[in-house]
């Protein structure tokens, strides 16, 4: 245990103050636990520290009663109830209406009407409640959250007047009543912290502020309250999965310290002991809780006894009553000792989470071009965390409006309970992808499911950076996406050119088909396409082949993608070679290589130079002829591409040994 | 069905907490839960009764009862050395009522013969009554006689007095009284400048009767005194509180009489011949003149 | 314009790492030149400066004599016996690692056909494949002469210890002409050449590649298995 924590719990047990523990009374599950602000976890009790509104989970309610333990009490209290909501993610609103947090002294009559029929009626009533309290959570992170809460306290004290009454020939004496009123909106705020995976921190100032107060008049001002600002520090020790260590303090004020065990089946027992130093015995009550949940529902019953009932026998001597004592009107120097129950359910969204998301990593941005591959190569990742006791299957989802028909689902990881698994994400997209004209970047939602069911257990946001269609990474395997041999446009230029060169045949007549195509395609196109050399402007703007015909001409990328495509197109095999100069990147350069399907020893059917050739092996692990294209010159025609692309070939392969350097790449299509 | 179970169970808790919360009693002390207070009558004002501060009774009783037979011990206090007692029996029977206009004057005190209190015979005297006229001067009206001794040494506290009238007409009527013990008043002392916002504790000692306390204002230079509310202590303990909220209520003039009566009485009926019922009583009567501020 | 501008690149690159120069010496008989990529034989003179990129040609009864001049100035003298066919390009030392690097990629020349599972097989229209030939003839073979004469340029290479280059071009020759791959005295120059570039492992294994040869004479077993002992040692 941190050093640190042990004093603190130390210090909790040494106790300091003057004035009774901030304690919430109403629900038997802060009685049972004691020092409750760091064990907040629904619509009960929030008011020990709103910051723990944020474990809400939807929505919350509970409602509360007491019995007083004497003969002389009359029957159930009905406390309060408590509505709570989760919203937006991170806050929770809640709302209680306690009528049974009230504290009524009567005076008896001193003096009474002799031979009246009215009842006598009590001297003092001085009634002290706060029935209204409104609370808002905010979290910050999966560990710290922090809580406004606004509490409306009253006190209404009624007076009985004398007045003497001259009537006829009688001097009578006659009582009425008055009311004075008092009220005032106390705020307070709380932080609950998760210091680590076993320790809670929570601090909570109290009546930090007062709005729109008013005050009882000078005449019964012997009865005002006087709500002073206290701060209470209350930490939670998380023991065990099923052990829970709770301790408080306040400033001007007392402590207690508290536990719960839960054993399994849905039980809880829960004991606290509560000291002030200003009362006598030090250990002054002590609250015993037994709580049993099923599902959504959850009943607790508490015996709250005082040690010492001087005091607290329902009477006290009127010279004794000091209102500053009462700085709780839940637990205070006459209360009493009392029974409680409660019951709370929860609606909505209330399975318990079993996964979370602790964070989600993008591994790169979506090319259009290439938007397909995220089927099945990861787009990012997540780190999912198994909350529950229980190993689960857990799977990822990522959902970005517009591009996805749906949320794609990873595969089922296996997660022992407490441990992480990073979750690969896939990516289907539809076909509005490929419509992005320039870089956007879409907010996606990543959720986890422990579960088959619909309900996720967690959500997580995502930024999703698509680049516009002809956007290009600038590595070769990513050009490949760009070659579209089944473009319609492709496919119309490349067979209009076959079928109008169909019956002109040149060359030797011995050379293979592939070659006579490829040659009759480059030279159809040579003069209808243009090189327009702009390396730096266009880098990473790639167009498509339909966009290269319409525009009659492209850059060295473009010109090699398009042909690609149309040598595709008409069946041939193709190939980038991509050459990145060592030292000098900004020389790269990229052309094409096209299978001739012909087996090397009949290489004399094409050149007798050997160098104006290449022998690799095709993707049926044949080696055939490949002929280097150099499609920036294909303007000026075949033969001189041709010749371009061996020269090229030749200095960089085999005199500057870039294959074998890996400096040159030979990149196939298809 | 689950949350429906859940709403209805939600809904029996709430309906079975429908008691109010228990009251915390912030009890006083004993002695303030003692007085009960009653009205006074003040009859006509035309008519002049005898002061409530000698004779004990308030003017209303004066005019119910047909009659009283009283021995009484009056002190009167109105500061240091301004202390003054006596002691006396008087007796009146009434025999008709005495009337002006419309006005139930009095009544005119019937000849009872011979009335002797403990053997000693009375003097017989006759009884006055005062007609007061705005502007003109009193006027006082002799009608029939009353019996007055004059117990100034004769008075002892525990006594048992014993009036015996022999009527010439109706034979022997007798009656008898203990009196109570001597009610010695602590608080508030004659003078006593009494504050209004402040609880006024009354103290006294004295048992043997129930004591009661009349409030009345007090003109000090027509030496007249107007009732005002009666206190009955229930249980006689000797302490008792007029609060504050009451002694706010008074009338605003300055000067109050509380005039402490321990007494013992009892209604008999009247000897033959008259009517309506007769008083006896024994009374210790304390008087203390205070200023209400 | 262009074309040259891209050679001239090219050929900045090449001279760095090849020889500084290469002249005729001497010339006898039918000696001729084809530079770079193109298909034209030229008659080269003496004094004649080459290019690394270009391919010599001796004929019948043909010989020259170069001086290549290296890097750091030494000079060499090569002479080309009749029949051979060199491209002056392979008149270099590879080093050790680079030879290893060049055979490695002669063994691994699939490696851009491995797919990984993730990456997408693009659409394509229909291919055909192999030597589907339009032409009634068929196509031309390579001449047979042609490779007898590069061989013999690899011999060249062999007899003035350009051992890398030798194995290398070799190997090149046999894919173009797989009957001399066939050959016994073909593939030894090969294995022979791999030894005295010192990479025994690859020697070894051409050596025992060649005992699978068809038609293997006892002497022919024995000294295979001879100078695999001695590489052993």
């Amino acid at each position: 245990m941190n050093p640190g924590f042990r004093i603190l719990i130390i210090l909790g047990m040494v106790m300091l103050g003057s004035a009774t523990y901030g304690q919430s009374l109403i629900f038997p599950r802060a009685i049972g636990m004691g020092a409750y602000g760091s064990s907040v976890k629904d619509s009960r009790a929030f008011t020990a520290n709103p910051a723990g509104l944020v474990n809400i989970r939807d929505w919350d309610f509970s409602t509360a009663t007491y019995t007083g333990v004497s003969t002389t009490d009359r029957g159930f209290v009905f406390h309060g109830l408590t509505f709570g909501k989760r919203f937006l993610d991170r806050e929770a609103l809640a709302f209680q209406y306690a009528p049974g947090t009230s504290l009524t002294l009567t005076v008896p009559p001193t003096l009474s009407i002799g031979g009246s029929n009215t009842p006598v009626s009590n001297d003092r009533e001085i009634t002290y409640e706060e029935p209204f309290a409104i609370g808002f959570g905010h979290a910050f992170s999966g560990t710290l959250s922090v809580g406004i809460l606004g509490r409306l306290q009253r006190q209404k004290v009624m007076d009985t007047q004398f007045e003497i009454m001259v009537r006829d020939t009688t001097v009578y004496p006659v009582t009425s009543k008055v009311s004075y009123e008092a009220h005032a909106w106390l705020g307070d705020a709380g932080i609950s912290w998760n210091a680590s995976e076993r320790f809670v921190i929570a601090v909570v100032g109290r009546n930090l502020i007062r709005l729109g107060e008013t005050l009882l008049p000078d005449a019964v001002a012997e009865y005002r309250l006087s709500p002073t600002t206290s701060v209470e520090l209350s930490g939670a020790y998380i023991a065990s999965a099923d052990l829970r260590l709770v301790g408080g303090l306040a400033t001007d004020a007392s402590g207690a310290l508290g536990c719960e065990w839960t054993p399994g089946y849905g039980l809880a027992f829960r004991g606290a002991v509560y000291g002030d130093q200003n009362e006598t015995p030090f250990l002054y009550a002590v609250g015993l809780s037994a709580g049993w949940s099923y599902e959504f529902l959850e009943v607790d019953a508490s015996y709250l006894r005082f040690t010492s009932q001087e005091g607290r026998s329902g009477v006290i001597n009127a010279a004794e009553f000091d209102p500053r004592k009462i700085t709780n009107i839940d637990l205070n120097p006459y209360s009493r000792d009392r029974i409680s129950f409660s019951i709370r359910a929860m609606f909505g969204n209330v399975r318990e989470s079993l996964a979370r998301i602790e964070s989600v990593e993008m591994y790169s941005a979506v090319y259009p071009s290439s938007f397909e591959v995220f089927a099945y190569r990861p787009i990012g990742k997540a780190r999912v965390r198994n909350i529950s006791a229980k190993p689960i299957q857990a799977r990822a989802s990522i959902f970005v409006e517009k591009f996805m028909d749906m949320p794609t689902e990873s595969q089922a990881v296996t997660i022992p309970p407490g441990g992480v698994a990073d979750i690969e994400l896939n990516a289907v997209f539809n076909d509005r992808v490929k419509d992005v004209a320039a870089m956007t970047i879409r907010d996606a939602s990543v959720y986890a499911n422990a579960t088959p069911a619909e309900v996720y257990d967690d959500r997580a946001p995502a930024r999703i950076t698509f680049r516009g269609k002809n956007d290009w990474d600038g590595s070769v395997e990513s050009l490949r996406f760009f070659v579209q041999p089944d473009d319609p446009d492709v496919l119309r230029a490349s067979r209009d050119m076959l079928l109008q060169s169909r019956d002109a045949k040149t060359g030797s007549g011995s050379e293979p088909d592939a070659f006579i195509r490829a040659r009759t395609l480059i030279n159809a196109f040579a003069g209808q396409l243009m090189y327009v050399s702009d390396p730096k402007q266009s880098a990473d703007f790639v167009q498509y082949p339909a966009e290269t015909l319409r525009l009659r001409g492209g850059d060295c990328d473009d010109m090699s993608v398009c042909f690609a495509s149309l040598l595709s197109s008409i069946g041939i095999s193709t190939a980038f070679v991509d050459v990145v100069p060592p030292g000098a990147p900004e020389r790269s350069h990229i052309y094409l290589l096209f299978d001739t399907g012909l087996d090397p020893k009949f290489g004399a059917s094409i050149s007798d130079n050997p160098k104006r050739y290449v022998v690799r092996k095709n993707r049926e692990g044949m080696e055939t002829i490949w002929i280097p294209v150099e499609t920036t010159v294909a303007a000026r025609g075949f033969d001189e591409a041709w010749t371009g692309g061996a020269q090229r070939y030749f200095d960089d392969v085999e005199v500057g040994l870039g294959l074998a350097k890996r400096w040159v790449r030979i990149v196939d299509i298809n | 069905m689950n949350r429906f179970l859940c709403s209805a169970s939600g809904l029996v808790l709430l309906l079975t907490g429908c008691v109010h919360p228990a009251e915390v009693q912030l009890k006083p002390e004993e002695y303030r839960t003692d007085l009960e207070v009653l009205a006074v009558e003040i009859p006509d004002t035309a008519v002049t009764t005898s002061a409530v501060d000698s004779l004990a009774i308030l003017p209303g009783d004066q005019l119910r009862f047909g009659g009283s037979f009283l021995v009484n011990r009056v002190k009167l206090d109105a500061g240091p050395g301004k202390v003054d007692s006596f002691a006396y029996s008087r007796v009146l029977v009434a025999d008709s009522a005495v009337r002006f206009g419309d006005r139930h004057l009095g009544f005119s005190g019937g000849d009872l013969g011979a009335v002797s209190l403990n053997g000693s015979l009375m003097f017989k005297i006759p009884h006055r009554v005062v007609l007061r006229r705005p502007i003109v001067r009193d006027t006082v009206l002799v009608r029939g006689v009353e019996y007055l001794s004059n117990l100034a040494t004769a008075y002892q506290p525990n006594q048992l007095y014993t009036w015996t009238a022999l009527t010439s007409a109706y034979g022997r009527f007798e009656e008898s009284i203990r009196t109570p013990d001597e009610l010695i008043v602590q608080s508030p002392l004659g003078g006593s400048i009494v504050p209004r916002e402040r609880d006024l504790i009354v103290r006294w000692k004295g048992s043997g009767g129930k004591l009661s306390i009349v409030i009345s204002k007090f003109d000090p230079g027509a030496k007249k005194s107007s009732p005002l509310l009666e206190f009955r202590s229930r249980t006689n303990l000797g302490k008792a509180v007029i609060p504050a909220r009451l002694l706010r209520q008074l009338p605003r003039t300055p000067y109050y009489v509380l005039t402490f009566i321990l007494s013992n009485r009892k209604e008999v009926e009247p000897p033959m011949g008259y009517s309506g019922k007769i008083l006896v009583q024994a009374a210790s009567v304390y008087n203390s003149y205070i200023e209400l501020q | 314009m262009k074309t040259a501008f891209v050679l001239l690149c090219s050929v900045s690159l090449v001279t760095i790492s090849l020889a500084g120069e290469i002249v005729v010496q001497k010339i006898q008989g039918e000696v001729s030149v084809r530079q770079g990529v193109t298909e034209v034989w030229n008659r080269i003179a003496a004094g004649d400066v080459l290019r690394p990129d270009d391919t010599m040609k001796t004929g019948v009864k043909g010989s020259a004599v170069l001086l290549v001049r290296g890097e750091s100035g030494e000079a060499k003298r090569i002479t080309l016996p009749q029949e051979v066919i060199v491209d002056l390009s392979d008149i270099r030392d590879l080093t050790q690692e680079e030879l290893m690097l060049k055979l490695t990629m002669e063994k691994v020349r699939s490696s851009s056909y491995q797919w990984k599972n993730n990456e997408l097989q693009i659409p394509r229209a229909a291919v055909v494949h192999g030597g589907n030939v339009t032409s009634p003839e068929g196509p031309a073979q390579n001449d047979p002469a042609v490779g007898v004469f590069r061989l013999n340029g690899t011999r060249v290479l062999f007899e003035n210890g350009f051992y890398s280059t030798c194995a290398l071009k070799s190997m090149e020759v046999f894919r173009l002409y797989p009957a001399l791959g066939r050959k016994f005295e073909n593939r030894l120059l090969v294995a022979e050449a791999l030894g005295k570039a010192r990479l025994r492992g690859e020697a070894l294994n051409e050596y025992g590649s060649l005992l699978t040869l068809d038609g293997l004479s006892p002497d022919q077993q024995d000294l295979v298995k001879a100078r695999m002992a001695e590489l052993k040692r």
